[in-house]
């Protein structure tokens, strides 16, 4: 699932870079950018197989509302390094928000949705995800648009 | 951050549930429709088969032993057995009416006018059917009667709102007359009441009903014999019946009722004819396979 995303996501990447005219800053910031959302998708991951082993979930109930909470909470817990890192190397350069969009439609928008199903909540997850993914791509590039 | 915490601590405080995960979401998992058809039930008859159960067969409340039965003295036995044995109603009902004169306690009449009663259903009057101050097997056994009497000429918005409602009534007064249970079946294969919910709601409804009527005894003899006593209700197998809804339903009823009695080759065939048969039959369908594949573990 992943690696056939990684395309259009990296495609994009690449198109940001060409369109910011100056090409290494840009893919430097595309690849931290990447790097970063990747980071992310592993952390949430891993947070998520932590949650289902432990049995914890045995005792929540299983309506929209809550696995909506209980799954934007994962993510952003798991967004927290990523933030930390991208900020720690962060480098001034343009379209951040736009690498970070990327780099999520690849990674990230792959992963979520109910089997191919869009109820309501994953889309507010999905939104909620781009933008925090803007955020990340915007934090590397020095915090510019 | 603060509010997500707080989220996550309250979390576990929350009602049990099923969870799945796809990708990286948690999500509730889709609630599994709960089986149409009682499958407890059809495990405890398939278990039982042809054992004896509390289900008494014979046409009044006294010839199924639901009564203790009065201590007749002769001239009455003699009365009855005329009227047994009179080839005409009048010479009959005069017998029985004979009897019922020397009845000498009340349960010794209530016998007597329920076998006259009866008496004239067989000849093929329309005896006036009373029900005062019944209650128990001789109720259920008039208000048997009062269905039976109304069936021949019922359309079916009586064998929804008046026959059925009788059977039922009947089946709470008595639930040990195997004749009533019987009936039953018949009386909702002519109404086919419409259900809240449709199809599962209705399969529910007249799987319960078949299952009432297997509990007597889930032999393959006694099955047979049964789906032959609803074709001759009917007039008609379900092959040749005119009604192709009606069809359907008598499909999945023999069907059932060969499952039941471990005849799964019978049950197959009758799955089969519901193939595209449209309306319930695709949720019959999976309602029979479910109950199959269950019969072979």
């Amino acid at each position: 699932m992943i690696t056939p995303s990684l395309l259009p996501a990296g495609v994009a990447a690449l198109g940001l870079a060409l369109l910011d005219g100056r090409i290494a800053p840009a893919l430097w910031l595309s690849l931290r950018v990447g790097l970063g959302i990747a980071m992310w998708l592993v952390l949430w991951q891993a947070g998520g197989a932590w949650i289902a082993a432990s049995g914890r979930l045995s005792g929540l109930t299983a309506d929209a509302g809550h696995a909506l909470a209980l799954n934007a909470g994962l993510g952003l817990i798991a967004s927290l390094p990523c933030v930390l890192a991208l900020r720690l190397t962060a480098r001034a350069a343009p379209l951040g928000g736009l690498h970070g969009l990327a780099w999520f439609g690849g990674l990230i928008l792959p992963q979520l949705g109910q089997a191919g199903a869009w109820p309501p909540a994953s889309l507010t997850l999905a939104v909620a995800g781009a933008g925090l993914a803007m955020g990340l791509g915007r934090l590397a590039g020095g915090g510019s648009p | 951050m603060r509010l997500l915490v707080i989220l996550l601590l309250l979390l576990p405080g929350l009602a049990q549930a099923q969870w799945m995960r796809t990708g990286l979401e948690f999500h509730g998992q889709p609630p599994q429709p709960d089986p149409v058809v009682d499958r407890a039930r059809v495990e405890a008859q398939q278990a039982r088969r042809c054992e004896a159960s509390a289900i008494r067969f014979g046409d009044t409340a006294a010839m199924r032993g639901a009564v203790a039965p009065p201590d007749w003295d002769d001239p009455t036995r003699t009365s009855a057995a005329i009227a047994a044995i009179a080839d005409r109603p009048d010479t009959a009902l005069q017998a029985l009416d004979a009897a019922a004169l020397t009845a000498t306690t009340d349960e010794a009449a209530t016998v007597l006018e329920a076998q006259a009663v009866l008496t004239a259903l067989q000849f093929g009057q329309s005896p006036t059917v009373p029900t005062n101050d019944l209650s128990g097997p001789h109720l259920s056994d008039r208000l048997f009667w009062q269905a039976l009497a109304r069936a021949p000429t019922a359309t079916p918005g009586q064998w929804t709102d008046q026959i059925l409602p009788a059977l039922d009534a009947a089946f709470a007064a008595d639930p040990t007359s195997f004749q009533v249970r019987a009936w039953r079946v018949i009386a909702w294969l002519e109404a086919r009441p419409p259900a809240a919910g449709q199809c599962a709601a209705r399969i529910a409804a007249f799987s319960d009903r078949l299952l009432d009527l297997s509990e007597a005894s889930a032999c393959p003899l006694m099955l047979g014999h049964v789906t032959h006593a609803i074709d001759r209700a009917l007039g008609s197998r379900p092959g040749t019946d005119s009604d192709r809804a009606r069809a359907t339903w008598r499909r999945f009823g023999e069907a059932l009722l060969a499952l039941v009695a471990g005849a799964p080759e019978v049950a197959a065939h009758r799955r089969a004819e519901l193939t595209g048969a449209g309306g319930c039959a695709a949720m019959m369908g999976a309602e029979l396979d479910a109950l199959a594949r269950e019969g072979e573990r």
